[in-house]
């Protein structure tokens, strides 16, 4: 085929395409019988179906021809109203449909295809009425007579009729009759003599000439006309038809042809929209070109600007240098004037003085105006890069903006899937669309097909009952699918609701547990809306029969990795009963997105943003703690779980190298695993070779993680660097690189280096992640975790003292805060006191006892008071602003901020705040109260103290080492348990927490009064909450007491009965 | 009577050829961003104004030496089948051509060479070396001889 014939082939190809796709909801609209404008829509297919015969046939592809043909002739006789449409015709139209379709899509091939099935289809719609076949003659001219009318005729070659004509002889009435049925297949021309003129009642029978305009061609047109063929002759008009091509192409995208398309009024308003409205066809090509390019403007703005700046800071700082220049001048001046004034005469000083001055000033002058006028130059080019740097980034958005489409792209085909699909399963389903306009990228709606698809699927196939229970739990026989598209904040959301039988949680429950996805314990503690979203999970499928729809071993999984992977997120709600909607959530245009930049051996890469979930540093001095080998592979203990590790170098095969810390330079590094970074040394090793064989532990070689997630999974990315995030355009990549499953694409960077984006699901399986295998492993520390999660949180009072210090206490501590006014602070003997309650309370400032900043600035008129709780003698802290009640996992750090009263510090939100020791604070206040009491009974006494949160240790060991008592805690207790079996073990009390992981309190106190060695060891059990439960539990289990964990007073109490019984 | 022009480079010291219509610039930025786990024969990936142009390494193609970049080191862009296409270009052209923008890293770039289809002669018996499958033909030169390639095959192989 020669190159012109394939562009017009090509041509045809994408305007049957067109054709095509508007076919199809047509067939659907007249299955479900319309009414009136039923025959309107005939029509249109008609039209669409003949075009592709003519246009095909001109190619000679028979193929095509023959089977747009058949199709035709059906639609004729449905036209003519011979036919009836039955669900079974419109499957086979569709079938039809199909195959012209694919036929279509490789014109060139379609002559191998077999439409033999589709055509047998078709045959018996075509057979009732389609005697012989006989092609009419074909004559020059019509019967004689007067001139047709010309224009009637070119309406008719324009709609692609051909002209017959014949002669027959009726009587008027059966005449009249016939002309009825004619007009039925086609348009009268002329009929002579009218028979509406002639006399009525004249009984005997007139010779007529017809000219016919029919759609029907000239094999056809004697079943049409139901006259022999030899009676019918065709006219050959191709002069007019040269003529009618002439002004049609003249007329070509005026608005004649708008006007015929608005005659059209069988069309949706949207049709005439799409093909009358200012719309360009360009190719997809170009518009890719056109984003190349503006990016790459953007990329030389961005060195435009920087080269910008960089001149205007040169200026700036060449003006710095003016001045300095014009400041040396000055003191060099001054200095040479008092100099000369030990020298020269009073006058001539100052005359002399004077000129120089003036020269002096006057130089500067000159310098200032240059540089005022530089400035200004380049103030003006700075209006004008600015004005460049807002129209680049329009042109940017604009063009972005040319690959948005409507998703009714995406949208359009599932009116078929849903009516094939729901005749297959026996259900009647409607669905309804809404939002098709709403644009996305198109890279997007190309993406989001399957997902879409596979949803719908679920709903008719799982979601939508059987006609007859829906009847039976009435609903509508008829059930309804939405599909809905509309834009929420920036984003486009896509729905997919159906009103059928909705998700049962319970029998979601049954099945996750049935396959392992969840524990007993998880299942008891999730919501209806966590049971929802276990159908994300991989390998979760509740359908009960597996169909020829779903069960294809493609999940929701699948369709969660899909729209995450466009950036988008997807969320289920569910009634059971009533229905389900899946909720998805899609960025607007996928060609940018932000993502980390990370590099490794100096390269770098792109980490698309959606999938990062944490970046985690671990000093070179823990790596051998922390990172640990499973099954050889190197393992990350994060929070209690264990995340698998991939080192980016080595999964690239690149050649790895560290930093040598002596020399700084990169030296190759042959190490397999991080775990092995520090194999455990000989023990005969002296210190110097030790020191050589550490050297990869230097703060230099701390480890960085990047943590990502996939699906459910998370793993971690060992990298050199972590950079900036950018907002980076994505290339795709060329064929040759398909099989590298690490990478998701290209992107040019700011120095117009191209860098690797990666790709986390390829690097997942391309490390050969096994995850279930760590899962197995993690779960016990998992289950541990949660329990320890929930006891680490501490609630924390921050306030502040009038200075930039921030102060915290824990708040079971605090019984009350009052506001008070500055004046109604009363002084007596050198104290501080308030009426409060018909008492004095002692109020007390943090900085007179503790060693804290004193108060800057003016004494505030107000204060704020906090009145503790759990104290013999209360006594009021001041405070000059309450700052926040937090809730978070505090780890004390008592190394930097030491002192009297103060527990340590922690950091918390980036600010450090300063814990403050409340029964320390009352001492230092009132010595004669809180002090003095008896410690004997505790000295040389040792406690073992179980507590698993860190921030309670810390205080309780401080608690008990001011009593005097040697303390040694542990972290849970099993733990403790050993401790106490162990050989020597001398312990004169045990302190336990109530709530431990891996061995409760309570259960570890049991063990102590069971075990003969223990049992008479006195066990004191803490608690963050002290309630009638807890005394109840901790005395069933056999504890001596039981005590609320800050209270030091009562604590020392208890323990002080405990001890003096014990010798 | 066609006459055809083409391209040539050189690889070490042999001289190639390639249709010239095949080729769309000839670009000295060797700014090349290697990619790990990709086949051999490709080098990396170049920016050329905002385009990613894949690079192969004619060399490890055509089973001689990995190349070195030294400042005669050229890439040759070629066409797109598309933009062939879109040009109606010869069909044995447009099917010889990449899908997506590929270069090629060729050691240096040497005259054009224009041919009488007559002047290409069939090459000779296979010498044994992966270049030979290759070639379509050898143009006699009064310094040498230049072996046409088949891009297509190159790249499709």
């Amino acid at each position: 085929m020669q190159g012109q014939d394939r562009e017009l082939l090509n041509e045809l190809v994408i305007e049957s395409r067109e054709h095509l796709t508007a076919i199809e909801p047509d067939l659907l609209t007249l299955e479900r019988g319309a009414g009136a404008s039923d025959v309107e829509i005939l029509n249109r297919i008609f039209r669409a179906v003949h075009n592709i015969k003519g246009g095909f046939g001109f190619f000679g592809l028979e193929n095509i021809k023959g089977l747009s043909h058949s199709m035709e002739n059906v639609l004729d006789l449905l036209r003519s109203g011979r036919l009836q449409m039955t669900p079974e015709l419109t499957d086979a139209l569709l079938k039809g449909m199909d195959l012209l379709r694919l036929m279509i899509r490789d014109a060139e091939g379609s002559e191998k295809v077999s439409a033999r099935e589709v055509l047998d289809r078709l045959a018996p719609y075509q057979g009732t009425d389609a005697p012989a076949e006989k092609k009419v003659a074909t004559v020059a001219k019509a019967a004689p007579g007067k001139p047709l009318p010309k224009e009637a005729l070119k309406q008719a070659i324009r709609g692609g009729q051909w002209i017959y004509t014949f002669s027959l002889t009726l009587t008027c009435n059966a005449m009249l009759g016939r002309m009825a049925a004619w007009k039925r297949i086609g348009t009268l021309i002329d009929v002579l003599p009218d028979p509406e003129t002639l006399p009525a009642d004249k009984g005997g029978e007139s010779a007529f000439s017809v000219v016919l305009a029919s759609i029907l061609e000239p094999d056809l047109i004697s079943v049409g006309v139901e006259l022999p063929a030899e009676q019918i002759q065709q006219v050959d008009v191709s002069e007019l038809k040269k003529e009618v091509a002439d002004e049609t192409k003249k007329a070509a995208a005026t608005a004649e042809a708008r006007k015929i398309m608005g005659a059209d009024k069988g069309g949706e308003a949207a049709r005439a929209d799409l093909s009358g409205s200012d719309t360009l066809r360009v190719r997809v090509n170009l518009l890719n070109n056109l984003m190349n390019m503006a990016g790459e403007l953007v990329l030389s703005r961005n060195q435009l600007m920087q080269s910008f700046n960089l001149k205007l800071s040169d200026l700036l700082d060449t003006g710095k240098l003016l001045r300095n220049v014009e400041r040396a001048v000055a003191d060099s001046l001054g200095a040479a004037a008092a100099r000369y004034e030990r020298l020269l005469p009073s006058e001539e000083r100052r005359a002399f003085q004077e000129t120089v001055d003036k020269e002096a000033r006057r130089a500067a002058a000159v310098l200032g105006q240059a540089l005022t006028l530089r400035m200004s130059e380049l103030t003006g080019i700075s209006a004008i890069i600015q004005n460049i740097d807002r129209v680049t980034s329009e042109i940017q958005e604009n063009i972005m903006q040319t690959r948005l489409q409507p998703v009714s792209v995406a949208f359009n085909k599932f009116p078929r899937v849903v009516r094939d699909l729901a005749r297959d399963l026996g259900k009647a389903v409607r669905l309804n669309l809404s939002g098709a306009e709403v644009e996305l990228d198109k890279s997007i709606i190309e993406m989001l097909s399957d997902p879409l698809n596979h949803i719908i699927r679920n709903s008719v196939d799982h979601g939508i009952e059987t006609p007859d229970e829906r009847e039976e739990l009435g609903k509508k026989r008829e059930g309804e699918v939405f599909l809905r598209a509309y834009h929420e904040g920036g984003k486009v959301l896509i729905e997919v609701a159906d009103d059928g039988s909705g998700l049962d949680p319970r029998r979601i429950r049954d099945k996750a547990l049935e396959k392992g996805l969840i524990s007993r314990d998880e299942a008891a503690r999730m919501s209806e809306k966590e049971f929802f979203s276990l159908i994300f999970l991989p390998g979760f499928s509740t359908a009960t029969t597996v169909s020829n729809v779903s069960g294809r071993g493609v999940g929701m999984d699948v369709v969660k990795t899909n729209i995450e992977r466009l950036g988008g997120t997807v969320d289920v709600e569910s009634e059971f009963g009533r229905g389900t909607r899946i909720k998805m959530q899609l960025p607007l245009t996928l060609a940018i997105i932000p993502s980390l930049i990370v590099s490794v051996e100096g390269r770098r890469f792109a980490i698309p943003q959606v999938s990062l979930d944490e970046l985690v540093r671990i000093r070179a001095a823990d790596v051998a703690a922390k990172i640990e080998s499973v099954q050889g592979s190197d393992v990350l203990r994060l929070r209690g779980k264990l995340l698998p590790l991939v080192r980016l170098s080595r999964l690239l095969g690149m050649d790895t190298t560290f930093v040598e810390p002596g020399t700084g330079s990169r030296v190759e590094d042959r190490r397999e695993a991080l775990a092995g970074r520090r194999q455990p040394e000989p023990a005969a090793v002296d210190d110097e070779k030790r020191q050589v064989r550490d050297r990869r532990q230097s703060s230099r070689s701390s480890v960085k993680i990047v943590v990502l997630k996939v699906a459910e999974n998370r793993f971690g990315l060992i990298v050199d660097e972590v950079h900036d995030t950018e907002e980076i355009i994505v290339k795709p990549l060329s064929a040759y690189l398909k099989k590298c499953l690490c990478y998701a694409g290209a992107a040019i960077m700011g120095d117009g280096r191209v860098a690797m984006i990666l790709d986390p699901m390829g690097i997942g399986s391309n490390a050969g992640l096994k995850f279930a295998e760590l899962e197995k492993e993690s779960a016990a520390e998992k289950a541990r975790h949660a329990r320890v999660h929930a006891e680490e949180e501490q609630e924390m009072l921050t306030f502040r003292n009038g200075s930039s210090e921030l102060f915290a206490i824990d708040l079971s501590m605090v019984a009350r805060i009052e506001q008070i006014e500055a004046a109604s602070i009363e002084h007596v003997g050198g104290k501080e006191y308030l009426k409060y309650d018909d008492r004095s309370l002692r109020l007390l400032r943090l900085d007179r006892f503790l060693p804290v900043a004193p108060p800057a600035g003016n004494a505030p008129a107000s204060y704020y008071v906090i009145v503790p709780r759990r104290v013999r003698h209360p006594m009021g802290i001041l405070a000059t602003k309450m700052e926040d009640v937090v809730n978070a996992r505090i780890v004390i750090d008592s190394h930097n901020v030491v002192g009297r009263g103060i527990i340590g510090s922690a950091i918390l939100n980036k600010k450090m705040m300063i814990l403050v020791d409340i029964y320390d604070l009352f001492e230092a206040a009132e010595p004669d109260i809180y002090g003095g009491a008896d410690l004997s009974v505790f000295r040389g006494r040792r406690a073992l103290l179980a507590e698993d949160t860190p921030f309670f240790r810390t205080v309780e060991e401080r608690y008990l080492r001011s009593f005097g008592v040697e303390v040694e805690s542990v972290c849970d207790g099993e733990e403790a348990w050993q401790k106490l079996m162990g050989a020597g073990a001398r312990y004169d009390v045990l302190l336990t927490d109530m709530e431990m992981p891996s061995l409760s309190g309570v259960e570890l106190t049991r063990k102590v009064r069971e075990s003969a060695r223990l049992k008479g060891l006195p066990v004191v059990m803490l608690t963050a909450l002290q309630t009638g439960k807890t005394l109840e539990k901790s005395a069933a289990a056999g504890a001596d007491a039981c005590e609320a964990k800050l209270d030091k007073e009562q604590l020392r109490r208890t323990l002080s009965a405990l001890l003096s019984k014990r010798q | 009577m066609a006459e055809k022009q083409y391209s040539t480079f050189l690889l070490g010291t042999d001289l190639f050829g390639i249709d010239i219509l095949l080729v769309r610039e000839i670009n000295r930025n060797l700014t090349i961003t290697p990619v790990e786990q990709a086949p051999k024969f490709v080098s990396g990936l170049l920016n050329l104004r905002g385009q990613i142009v894949t690079v192969v390494d004619m060399g490890v193609r055509l089973g001689l030496a990995r190349r070195v970049m030294t400042p005669q080191s050229r890439v040759i862009v070629l066409k797109t089948a598309q933009e062939l296409f879109a040009k109606h270009a010869d069909e044995r052209l447009t099917a010889a051509a990449p899908s997506d923008l590929l270069g090629l890293l060729v050691d240096a770039v040497g005259d054009m060479v224009t041919a009488d289809d007559k002047a290409v002669e069939p090459p000779p018996a296979n010498t044994g070396h992966v270049a030979d499958m290759f070639l379509t033909g050898v143009i006699k030169l009064e310094r040498g001889l230049v072996g046409v390639l088949d891009i297509g095959k190159i790249l499709r192989s």
